[in-house]
């Protein structure tokens, strides 16, 4: 099925929110700022769990109750990118649309969401109070790692060059 | 000499020549400099965490430095590394640009704030470290770090707002 996206980018460009926004110059820098808060929120707290899991730092913790704090911080970072993400978007949706690279972040930010939530998240949860992780937990660990670099590479790459 | 025809000359040097017409050039140290900017300030905004009582609270204090802070001081480097590179190359516009300058001013409160947790309630750190709610000094020095890394994220954003590529 393929639908024109024009009148739904139109809908956001003209809508009272974008308008709001596009007005002061000081705006989407501070959303943007916000944004990248939650990114550091984010891959401060994936760092530190999956390398704590693969046993390269916070031996002296147990890994449970680490990737249980660093979790509640985790959830923070999604939510201030869920708020400010499509903030931005509505700020400049044609821009946005047209950039390719916008797209592709898009995909890949989902799949490291979409594996923590679906699949890292459970084994961490089933694993809590055992002492050492086991290997398919690790080897979640260097998937979400992987994925997370990945995702949030490509936004880098999307603030500072496109 | 003034400090702006100083600026000039680095930029006009043989070194900054070289850094702004090499291959990897401007934008590949950006890229590096950003990975170092999300090494330290990922590392960093949990330990100011724990200092403030709110995260990793049942771990103490010490064993999050001995953790954290190498991962953080790696990232540090990486961007003074990268970040020096990037003045060599464009020293003379940078001189002049505010946010520049308010970066630079940032970067030396948060390296005053350092020393001075480190020269002070540090020092005392085996006695309160197992505290979940830390002594006020300690709570400062993490309140002030956050605020200080957010206003160095703000200005360093801005300066490629700012920059003047004209003439």
């Amino acid at each position: 099925m393929q639908t024109d996206p024009s009148g739904f980018l139109e809908w956001c460009q003209n809508s009272a929110l974008s308008a709001i926004i596009r007005h002061e110059t000081w705006t989407v820098p501070a959303i943007e700022i916000l944004h990248i808060a939650g990114v550091i929120l984010i891959f401060g707290s994936v760092l530190v769990t999956n390398l704590r899991l693969l046993g390269r730092m916070f031996l002296s913790e147990p890994a449970g109750s680490l990737a249980a704090d660093l979790s509640r911080w985790m959830r923070l970072g999604l939510i201030v990118l869920v708020c400010t993400g499509p903030l931005l978007f509505l700020a400049m949706p044609v821009k946005l649309f047209m950039t390719p690279d916008f797209t592709i972040k898009l995909v890949l930010v989902a799949i490291a969401a979409g594996y923590h939530l679906r699949v890292h998240r459970k084994l961490l949860s089933a694993a809590a109070n055992d002492a050492t992780p086991d290997a398919p937990l690790k080897k979640s660990a260097r998937i979400s790692l992987t994925l997370w670099s990945i995702a949030i590479l490509a936004g880098v790459e999307l603030g500072a060059f496109s | 000499m003034s400090v702006f025809e100083i600026a000039q000359a680095i930029e006009a040097s043989p070194l900054g020549t070289a850094l702004r017409e090499s291959r990897f050039g401007f934008p590949g140290l950006i890229a590096v400099h950003l990975c170092g900017l999300l090494l330290t300030t990922g590392t960093v905004f949990l330990w100011d965490l724990r200092l403030l009582g709110v995260g990793l609270r049942t771990t103490p204090v010490s064993r999050v430095g001995k953790a954290l802070l190498p991962w953080t001081w790696a990232g540090f480097h990486i961007m003074l590394l990268t970040g020096s590179a990037m003045l060599c190359i464009e020293a003379g516009r940078l001189y002049p640009n505010t946010a520049f300058r308010i970066k630079l001013a940032l970067l030396l409160l948060a390296g005053i704030n350092v020393l001075t947790f480190h020269t002070t309630i540090y020092r005392s750190m085996a006695r309160w470290e197992h505290h979940a709610v830390l002594p006020p000094r300690a709570r400062a020095a993490g309140a002030i770090s956050l605020i200080l890394w957010l206003g160095l994220l703000t200005a360093g954003r801005a300066i490629g707002y700012t920059i003047n590529y004209g003439a």
